[in-house]
């Protein structure tokens, strides 16, 4: 488990409030076996082109690729407000394309999430 | 999980009621609800112009008949089309993201789309889910390699033939393309065939059933012919089972005047409404 997931607090115990209350076995075993796999499809995927370019075309490739979508995603929004990633969606070719993200569950379309503003400023600062 | 700080979610499928789920299914005395399954027959055939692909039109759900003339020959690209089998909102869904897609690929490249596009495209949406989006597909078009067939299965596996059945009633109608089939069919033959096909799924398997539709794909253009054959028609009622004026005896008529006052009076103007819908 990396250290991120610790939800702990300042006094070294879960942060009941803001995370809810403490439950390792949720975070180790998934609840459906394609859970992971989805969380981690767009990643996988990225890190194999990644390396295919590596071998094919030296190591300025990947590296140049890597520096421009790390610019993109550095965008500097307060916490609760969420950025269009415009840029990255450039970079990446998914402004062109159709994916399950645009269709299934889309975030940017009848999204009910309230986030705290307050309470991630203050996590983040 | 439940506390003043949420993660940022992600789009695409939510597993978050997985583990409520599971816990319910362990504790026993509650059933899942059943997805509408098409419980079909789909077949596809190359013959000398192209492609011909047949479907039945029935949707069950479980052993209840859900559609009667449901639409299983979907549409991808003006030259390609897509028999779904399995569950009924995956096919839809599957074939309609793929059609998008292709669209957006073909307008990029200014190229007639091919078919083996789709069928990468298929497939790999597919092998993704590792079987959980259940749709097993029929993919036929012609493109400028010539006319292409093949079948998707919902694991992601595919198979280029010249004749293919999916569904419930496959066996069925395999059994028919395997003792008429043969290379270089006519039109008409061809669609007679492809016909007779599905016609045996809907007679011999219970999950298929009503009409057959045919769509016909050549390398000018693409015909849908829905329905093709209406193979079973519901039966008219005989009688009329509305009872006649004067059945019920009536006994005694009172008739009382409703008092009203008129409060006020406005005249307003009917204008057609200017204003639209807005998506959110």
């Amino acid at each position: 488990m990396n250290i991120k997931d610790l939800r702990e607090n300042s006094f070294g115990v879960q942060d009941t409030l803001n995370y809810g209350i403490l439950n390792i076995k949720s975070n180790l075993t998934p609840a459906h076996h394609l859970e992971n796999q989805e969380k981690n499809f767009h990643k996988l995927e990225e890190k194999n082109l990644l390396s295919s370019l590596r071998i094919s075309q030296g190591l300025y490739a990947p590296l140049k690729l890597q520096m421009e979508r790390k610019f993109a995603q550095k965008t500097n929004r307060l916490p609760a407000l969420q950025s269009s990633n415009l840029m990255l969606s450039v970079l990446k070719g998914t402004d062109e394309t159709i994916e399950v993200e645009d269709i299934f569950n889309n975030q940017r379309e009848f999204c009910e999430n309230n986030y705290d503003s307050h309470a991630t400023t203050d996590l983040k600062y | 999980m439940s506390g003043l700080i949420k993660e940022k979610e992600n789009g695409g499928f939510s597993f978050e009621n997985c583990r409520r789920n599971n816990y319910i299914l362990a504790k026993g005395g509650f059933e899942m609800p059943k997805a509408t399954k098409t419980g079909t027959t789909i077949a596809g055939i190359i013959y000398k112009d192209g492609v011909i692909l047949g479907a039945d039109t029935r949707a069950t759900d479980g052993n209840i008949v859900a559609e009667k003339n449901c639409h299983k020959i979907h549409y991808i690209a003006p030259n390609i089309y897509c028999c779904g089998a399995g569950t009924a909102a995956d096919t839809e869904y599957t074939t309609r993201m793929i059609a998008s897609q292709l669209e957006l690929h073909r307008l990029n490249s200014g190229r007639q789309v091919r078919v083996v596009s789709a069928n990468r495209l298929l497939r790999q949406y597919l092998f993704r889910y590792q079987g959980h989006v259940s749709a097993a597909l029929v993919l036929g078009g012609v493109d400028i390699n010539g006319p292409y067939l093949g079948s998707i299965h919902p694991h992601g596996s595919s198979d280029r033939l010249p004749y293919v059945t999916m569904g419930s009633g496959s066996l069925a109608a395999m059994a028919v393309f395997e003792d008429r089939y043969r290379p270089d069919l006519s039109e008409e033959e061809a669609k007679e065939l492809v016909a007779d096909a599905i016609r045996a799924g809907i007679f011999n398997d219970l999950g298929s059933g009503s009409n057959v539709d045919l769509c016909v794909i050549t390398k000018d253009k693409a015909e849908m012919i829905r329905p093709y054959h209406v193979a079973n028609e519901k039966g008219v009622k005989q009688g009329n089972y509305l009872f006649k004026r004067g059945t019920t005896q009536v006994s005694k008529t009172l008739e009382k005047k409703v008092q009203y006052d008129v409060m006020s009076t406005s005249v307003r103007e009917i204008r057609p409404s200017t204003e639209t819908m807005e998506i959110a």
